[in-house]
């Protein structure tokens, strides 16, 4: 039985390294969420003195524990402001922003507000040319789009289960495509190499102590292989074809501000930002909610994109699309939509 | 007739070397003793019928470091 559950364990960390293009299934870390992941990699990489670049469209799992390290007098954190309409710019300012005192470039693969996608490969070009590691966090796009942890230069990926992937809450991944040993964040049994006191020196053990959620990367396996069956390219399709759809009709609504640029194809993933005219963030996705809409309000943990969109006070509604909607869904919101713009 | 038996670091690189070695023509069978877990506290074997050293090349190239390598449970 153990040995069975043992192999389904393998089973997923080899199908998150086929569906992510990596060499090693054994560097398939699992976590709890993709917050876990991010911290497991930035308390576990970064030493005294070391410098971080990273984009201003960072989520707080990226940005908290950041912040708690630089305060702490740990880490320089630099912040690069991202050109939404100019790619190259963007990468320019990531180039020009690494110096010798940098370890580490970490951005956002896509904004879970604004839904726009970063230049990483071109990014994690410079990074890699400057030999500095390049970390990507994950957490809209993988599942979404397309990504290919070697040609795109990623050494760290760090992804949810419960998006994008279609595995349980509760679950996630560190994908480690470089030769580096992190520190862990907890230490404890491993069920390997027992009589030692430290954590062992190889992957996945060193990254996870105590009872892994059996259960939970069993479905995210599960999950992954929908992914994989559908395709990602598939499902990219029918989420951009439903973004367009809801952005075509929200930009025909004079009582709708629209926080989120024409969407295009392969660069956007499916969240939508918005507000009812005169409605913060929050009451725009109740009044969507009272209707039977499911949107999240509010700032999305995402203050610095926020502040970028001019959204930091009413913060917005945000609309996300998958594979199980359908576009008459969409087709029913933008009518509630329609009739909102005229009765709040 | 005792079996020749490569000790592996985890379950998971017992997996994925039980994988390789498929991969290369040559069957094995997981197994974990105590006597196993005496040498490393909590260690996974790789029972194999055929030549040991071919099998630690293999494992080796596809960067699963065989800590020892025991013949029906002595040490060899």
């Amino acid at each position: 039985m153990a040995m069975k559950t043992a192999e389904m364990v393998y089973k997923t960390r080899k199908t998150a390294s086929e569906l992510f293009s990596m060499d090693k299934p054994e560097n398939v870390v699992f976590t709890q969420n993709c917050t876990h992941a991010l911290n497991l990699l930035l308390y576990g990489l970064l030493r005294k003195g070391d410098k971080v670049v990273i984009s201003d469209l960072e989520h707080n799992s990226v940005v908290r524990p950041l912040m708690d390290m630089e305060k702490k007098g740990l880490v320089e954190v630099k912040v690069i402001e991202t050109s939404l309409e100019d790619h190259h710019e963007t990468v320019k300012r990531f180039a020009e922003a690494i110096d010798e005192k940098t370890k580490l470039v970490l951005c956002t693969h896509a904004s879970n507000v604004a839904g726009v996608v970063l230049p990483i490969k071109e990014i994690g070009e410079h990074a890699h040319k400057c030999g500095v590691y390049f970390a990507v966090d994950g957490a809209q796009s993988a599942g979404m789009i397309p990504i290919n942890m070697k040609e795109m230069n990623i050494d760290f990926l760090c992804v949810p289960g419960h998006k994008g992937l279609y595995g349980p809450s509760g679950t996630g991944m560190l994908l480690i495509n470089c030769d580096v040993m992190i520190d862990p964040l907890l230490k404890g049994g491993t069920g390997s190499l027992s009589n030692q006191m430290n954590m062992p020196e190889f992957y996945p053990d060193r990254l996870e102590s105590g009872t892994q959620n059996l259960s939970g990367i069993c479905g995210l396996n599960a999950g992954m292989n929908f992914v994989r069956n559908k395709t990602i390219e598939r499902l990219h399709l029918h989420e951009f074809y439903l973004k367009k759809e809801a952005y075509h009709c929200l930009s025909m609504c004079n009582g709708v501000i629209l926080y989120t640029a024409k969407p295009e194809y392969l660069d956007t993933v499916p969240v939508l930002s918005f507000n009812l005219k005169g409605k913060t963030g929050e009451e725009s996705s109740h009044l969507l909610a009272e209707r039977g809409f499911a949107l999240r309000g509010g700032l999305h943990c995402a203050p610095f994109a926020h502040k970028k969109m001019g959204t930091l006070e009413q913060g917005s509604a945000r609309i996300s699309f998958g594979a199980f909607n359908s576009v008459n869904e969409v087709y029913r919101f933008c009518e509630t939509i329609k009739k909102l713009q005229y009765t709040v | 007739m005792s079996r020749p038996v490569l000790l592996v670091n985890s379950v998971t690189f017992a997996l994925k070397g039980h994988e390789l070695l498929k991969m290369n023509g040559i069957s094995s069978r997981i197994i974990r003793n105590t006597e196993f877990k005496a040498i490393g506290g909590c260690g996974y074997g790789l029972m194999i019928d055929s030549d040991p050293m071919v099998a630690q090349n293999i494992l080796m190239r596809g960067g699963i470091k065989v800590i020892r390598i025991i013949q029906g449970g002595n040490l060899l």
